[in-house]
């Protein structure tokens, strides 16, 4: 009974889907904006935010999510490496939770986010991210809590895309 | 591919030539998601000037005579965006070579009624790379940053070393440092004796051979949305026989 209202609840939310997960990203970029305001630190939110929606999200919508919050984030008129590894690392780690599927639920998310934002540290300048360990670590702990409630929040709402869940979905598809 | 993805798709690739062709159509969109009502408070604003009246005292005791006559000729630039990670502190402003702006130029924080004459303002950053119609400016608050200075009206010689809370590092462990003295720029290819910012706490270093000082600046790194570029300071003169 629970299941079916679970369900029918999110059915009837699923086409907003795509503009709560963009609203999502909004709301991690002014928040990190804020926070470098107050704190001096710019939180990786945004990239946070990223891994947690790529549990919820096919490979299009994460690309497109990907598009655009490196539109929002590009700084310069020239490529940077932060932007690309920026788009890289969520679709690597959803690419990474296909090849193992025990990667899932809140736990997989939070070690996909702390991986993530270390990757991106130390792919984007390797030097920054060796002397200021302390820095990379308070950023990969905030933001995995946030990326948590993001995760929590469209769990709640839209039910995370589980292999099982997929297999499910394809077998509805095939019989429609 | 699904109908849902087709769309997903198109809207990517749509978004993906614009970060490549129009990426000020991102910049306009930060910019008014950050827009605030004033840039500077008077809080803010009085502070600038403390550190600017302190910074022309201490030339002024110390170093007038020797001092160069300069007349700064100046960009007035707007902040488009600002770097949005922890690794490097670099502001786009809206300025470029068609402007007169050039790598290495000055960027100072500037008040009304402080430019012209020596109270020019705060040393910002530097001008890191200049596109024909934008500026690229790396801020005094990157890591990467390191300028030599004098602090306070002795002019005790310090290395500013940049990051989220820049610091002086190789200070003389005999020299004796205030609380409130003025940091000043003393290096080869910055104007010299521009403020920074002020002394904020001191202590022995790490080693114990040297004194490191704590600063604090007059205005928020992250508030700043209008400076100046100084385009002349290669071709000042020299002083008055």
């Amino acid at each position: 009974m629970i299941q079916m209202a679970r369900r029918t609840f999110q059915n009837d939310f699923s086409s907003f889907k795509l503009p709560s997960g963009i609203a999502v990203l909004l709301a991690s970029y002014l928040i990190s904006v804020r926070s470098a305001v107050f704190l001096n630190i710019h939180f990786s939110f945004v990239l946070a935010a990223l891994i947690a929606l790529s549990f919820f999200f096919g490979s299009w919508e994460l690309v497109l999510l990907a598009a655009m919050s490196a539109f929002f984030l590009n700084w310069a008129p020239s490529a940077s490496a932060e932007i690309l590894f920026l788009i890289a690392i969520p679709i690597l780690g959803s690419l990474c939770r296909k090849a193992f599927p025990v990667i899932e639920g809140w736990f997989g998310n939070i070690v996909l986010i702390a991986f993530g934002i270390l990757a991106f540290y130390y792919a984007s300048d390797f030097g920054f991210a060796f002397s200021h360990m302390a820095l990379v670590a308070e950023d990969a702990t905030i933001s995995a809590a946030f990326g948590t409630a993001a995760f929590a929040i469209f769990s709640g709402i839209y039910g995370e895309r589980t292999s099982s869940s997929l297999r499910h979905e394809k077998r509805t598809r095939f019989i429609r | 591919m699904r109908k849902e993805h087709w769309f997903a798709a198109a809207l990517a690739v749509i978004i993906g030539i614009l970060v490549i062709i129009r990426p000020d159509a991102g910049w306009r969109i930060r910019q008014s998601l950050e827009r605030k009502k004033a840039s500077h408070s008077g809080f803010v604003e009085s502070g600038i000037e403390n550190s600017i009246l302190k910074a022309e005292i201490a030339e002024l005791k110390s170093i007038a005579r020797e001092l160069p006559q300069w007349a700064p000729e100046y960009l007035r630039a707007s902040v488009y965006s600002r770097y949005p990670f922890n690794m490097k502190s670099e502001l786009l402003v809206s300025v470029g070579e068609a402007q007169g702006a050039a790598a290495g130029q000055a960027a100072v924080l500037f008040m009304d009624g402080s430019e012209g004459g020596r109270g020019l303002g705060i040393l910002l950053g530097r001008v890191k790379r200049a596109f024909p119609n934008l500026a690229l400016v790396e801020t005094v608050f990157d890591p990467g940053w390191k300028s030599a200075v004098r602090i306070g009206e002795r002019g005790t010689e310090a290395l500013l070393m940049g990051g989220n809370a820049p610091k002086l590092t190789l200070i003389d462990k005999k020299a004796e440092i205030k609380i409130g003295d003025i940091v000043r720029i003393a290096s080869p290819d910055l104007p010299y004796g521009l403020a920074i910012a002020e002394v904020a706490e001191v202590g022995p270093s790490e080693d114990q051979l040297f004194q490191e000082a704590e600063l604090v600046f007059a205005y928020h790194i992250n508030s700043v949305n209008h400076l100046l570029i100084l385009k002349n300071f290669l071709g000042y003169r020299e002083p008055a026989q």
